[in-house]
């Protein structure tokens, strides 16, 4: 075993004990709570404050697990799997908070009351705020880490420009008179309004730097400068058109809600138990895989993609400008040139594999022959 | 919240807890799993494109050699992931004589590589030293899901080479599929990503894989991975899949661009009007037997694209076989394990008795020699 292997391991024997600790501290506190709730509940209190309290420790458990984990640079696949099933386990306990939190929620329904048309009304709402910020661990407030990749993989080289492009772009948030009223609306839960950020924010870019990027350019550095001020459109462009997409997701994700809250009323009045939430588990994502294959089959979801693709890769077409033309004032090959020379080296390779051929069908007719088990070398 | 919810919640949650820690333990220390189980033996190599021959045994019993021909977006070892689910192990067993083409990872060099040079080229100096080897004149050919259109499409140009044809989860009309990949294919800028990319990245294809079914592959497929976490082989196995799954190598751009935009976009091999090399694709002069076999839940390649083939060839011996089962379910069910292989086997014997090899078997190239001769 090498040092940095034995350290790691250290950290982590470490960090097991640490768990096991806490794991004991969250059982005591949990029981606590649980005692305290049981008393409230024969006094007819609500329990929803103090129950939340050993979730958020929980929570907390999580996330630093989570920054132990990403501390260490891993690699392998072993490390890689456990990632995926941490992030999905993330999801299920999301899930399993709202499960809990819904069910206190419906509370009174299932003591059999008439409940008037409002209180339906405020349940309801309630359930789809909660769902909403439940859907928000999936696809994230920001993107989620597969939208993040898509996005990356996409624009390659342009994450570590795009760090340098916000220098770039960031005067024209500090100006944006409309956005807190934008973002109110946000945090009221209208998710359409994400798109409005881009559009607000493409045409405070054109009042402020914009005009002044876009302006034309003189002198020695113009080339460059109107390279570069192409490359800024294109970033605002892809941004533009990403916020459109997710809102998407999030009208979609909305729409499932909805499902789900049907189903969800079956549970209403059932026993608790841990196989009532896996069928819980169970309908929540067979149902959203439902709704979102309907909107991965419609036609607005693929002109979306369509978009956010072809934006993303203009984007990244500008940066292979704007780099091509850095590159011209060192000793370094471009793209272009690279590309010169795989053209140069698959059109040789053909030729020889041709000339090889023909030198073989010239041997055969001659009869002559080779042991050669490998032809086209 | 009353005590019942309360006291479900803790419990989950400590399970999941649990077996997260347990998680951990078991898998932060697996660098790699074995896959490939199987003895084979490199015999030749063009670029990084390399043929394996499988060792038979002593089991052989088809006169007749099987090319497995793969999907460009996979590797060599998909159908050989480990001891109780090959389906080489199975076919080998039945008395097939197998050569598996790998298409290796394709960099920034090999761009430029064009449908052209994968069917016209590789694939066919691969037949060619297959039929030298063997003394066949014709052999067999199975190809696997993209693997099997281009197999498709290298029988009906060489159809004096194949004798027969063995096609599993491979798409030939594109029009009629009602995948997700056939309702987004049509708003692909093909033109653009390749001119941008050059290659097209393997990670972003699986992201695309992913989201064709995202909640099942992204959240539920681990959850349930969390049940068995504790249960070192299920985790071996399934960390084998996993490998598999995302072991995906780029694809040459020229030749993903023909794909979508020929293929995808256009439907040209089922409409006839499909060119390779300046030459025309008529998939009527596909004479000799077929077998063709897909999944009836294939979420990837839809039955509806599969299906057609029968219609499309010109020979007048096709099997069609389809299987309720989803795209990788062909490849590692046990159902596959258990009656795709030796329906595959039987069928090829049969079909290929009485082929008489023209020549003596030449001598196998051994591993060292072969290595050697290969680096020169």
């Amino acid at each position: 075993m090498d040092g940095t292997q034995k350290s790691w391991n250290d950290i982590m024997s470490q960090w097991m004990r640490l768990q096991e600790t806490f794991w004991k501290e969250w059982m005591t506190f949990a029981e606590k709570s649980m005692e305290s709730m049981m008393g409230m509940a024969k006094m007819g209190a609500s329990a929803g404050e103090e129950t939340a309290a050993p979730w958020k420790l929980y929570q907390n458990w999580f996330d630093s697990f989570q920054k132990v984990f990403a501390e260490k640079e891993q690699d392998g696949l072993g490390a890689t799997v456990f990632n995926r099933v941490f992030s999905a386990s993330r999801v299920y306990l999301d899930l399993l908070d709202f499960w809990s939190q819904t069910l206190s929620s419906f509370k009174e329904v299932s003591i059999g009351e008439p409940l008037s048309v409002e209180k339906i009304r405020d349940i309801r709402q309630q359930w789809i705020g909660q769902y909403q910020s439940m859907m928000e661990s999936l696809w994230g407030g920001i993107p989620s880490a597969e939208l993040r990749d898509t996005a990356k993989a996409l624009s390659s080289t342009s994450v570590a420009a795009s760090d340098f492009m916000w220098n770039f772009i960031e005067p024209s948030f500090k100006n944006m008179a409309q956005l807190p009223g934008v973002l109110e609306k946000v945090a009221k839960g209208d998710r359409g309004a994400v798109a409005d950020i881009g559009g607000i924010f493409v045409k405070n870019y054109e009042e402020t730097i914009g005009k002044a990027l876009l302006a034309p350019s003189v002198g020695y550095f113009k080339e460059f400068n109107e390279r570069l001020n192409n490359m800024i459109y294109a970033y605002i462009q892809f941004n533009t058109s990403k916020a459109a997409f997710y809102s998407l997701f999030y009208a979609t994700g909305m729409k499932a809600a909805e499902r789900v809250y049907d189903k969800f009323t079956e549970f209403v009045g059932k026993e608790v138990t841990p196989e009532t939430f896996r069928e819980f588990y169970r309908i929540w994502w067979t149902v959203n895989e439902e709704v979102y294959q309907e909107l991965f089959r419609s036609e607005e979801f693929s002109k979306l993609t369509l978009d956010v693709n072809r934006r993303g890769l203009q984007f990244r077409k500008w940066i292979d400008d704007v780099f091509e033309h850095i590159l011209k004032f060192t000793s370094l090959p471009s793209k272009k040139d690279m590309d010169e020379i795989y053209r140069s080296l698959y059109d040789l390779k053909k030729e020889v594999r041709a000339q090889k051929r023909a030198m073989k069908n010239v041997e055969k007719h001659l009869g002559v022959t080779k042991q050669e088990h490998n032809p086209s070398r | 919240m009353s005590e019942n919810v309360m006291e479900t919640m803790i419990k989950e949650t400590a399970k999941v807890q649990q077996k997260l820690l347990k998680g951990f333990e078991n898998l932060i220390n697996i660098k790699d799993v074995e896959t490939g189980v199987t003895p084979k033996e490199l015999v030749y190599q063009e670029d990084k494109v390399q043929l394996f021959h499988y060792d038979p045994g002593s089991k052989g019993v088809c006169p007749v050699p099987l090319v497995v021909v793969y999907a460009l977006v996979n590797r060599q070892y998909m159908m050989d992931i480990q001891d109780d689910l090959s389906l080489f192990r199975k076919l080998l067993d039945h008395g097939l004589d197998l050569y598996v083409i790998d298409w290796g990872y394709p960099t920034k060099i090999d761009k430029y590589l064009t449908m052209e040079d994968y069917i016209l080229g590789y694939m066919d100096n691969i037949v060619n030293f297959v039929r030298e080897k063997t003394g066949n004149d014709k052999i067999n050919v199975l190809g696997i899901c993209q693997g099997g259109t281009l197999s498709i499409i290298y029988s009906a140009l060489f159809p004096e080479k194949v004798k027969n044809l063995v096609t599993m989860v491979a798409p030939i009309d594109f029009a009629s599929g009602d995948a997700l990949l056939n309702v987004w294919a049509p708003f692909m800028d093909v033109d653009l990503m390749v001119d941008v990319m050059g290659n097209i990245p393997g990670e972003l294809l699986n992201l695309g894989f992913l989201w064709l079914k995202p909640f099942q592959l992204i959240i539920d497929k681990y959850i349930g991975l969390l049940e068995r976490l504790d249960d070192p082989i299920a985790t071996r196995n399934f960390l084998r899949m996993e490998k598999w799954i995302f072991d995906s190598p780029d694809q040459a751009g020229e030749t993903f661009r023909k794909w979508v935009k020929e293929l995808f976009q256009e439907n040209r091999l089922c409409k006839g009007e499909f060119e390779l090399g300046g030459k025309r694709v008529d998939l009527k002069k596909i004479a000799m037997p077929v077998l063709n076999m897909f999944g009836e839940q294939d979420h990837l390649v839809s039955p509806k694209c599969s299906r057609p083939l029968s219609e499309l060839v010109g020979s007048k011996d096709v099997t069609t076989l389809p299987y309720p089962v989803g795209h990788i379910g062909m490849y590692v069910s046990s159902r596959a394990q258990k009656e795709m292989a030796p329906t595959v086997a039987r069928w090829l014997i049969e079909k290929s008795a009485g082929e008489v090899k023209k020549s003596k078997q030449k001598k196998t190239v051994s591993k060292k020699s072969s290595k050697s001769k290969l680096k020169s």
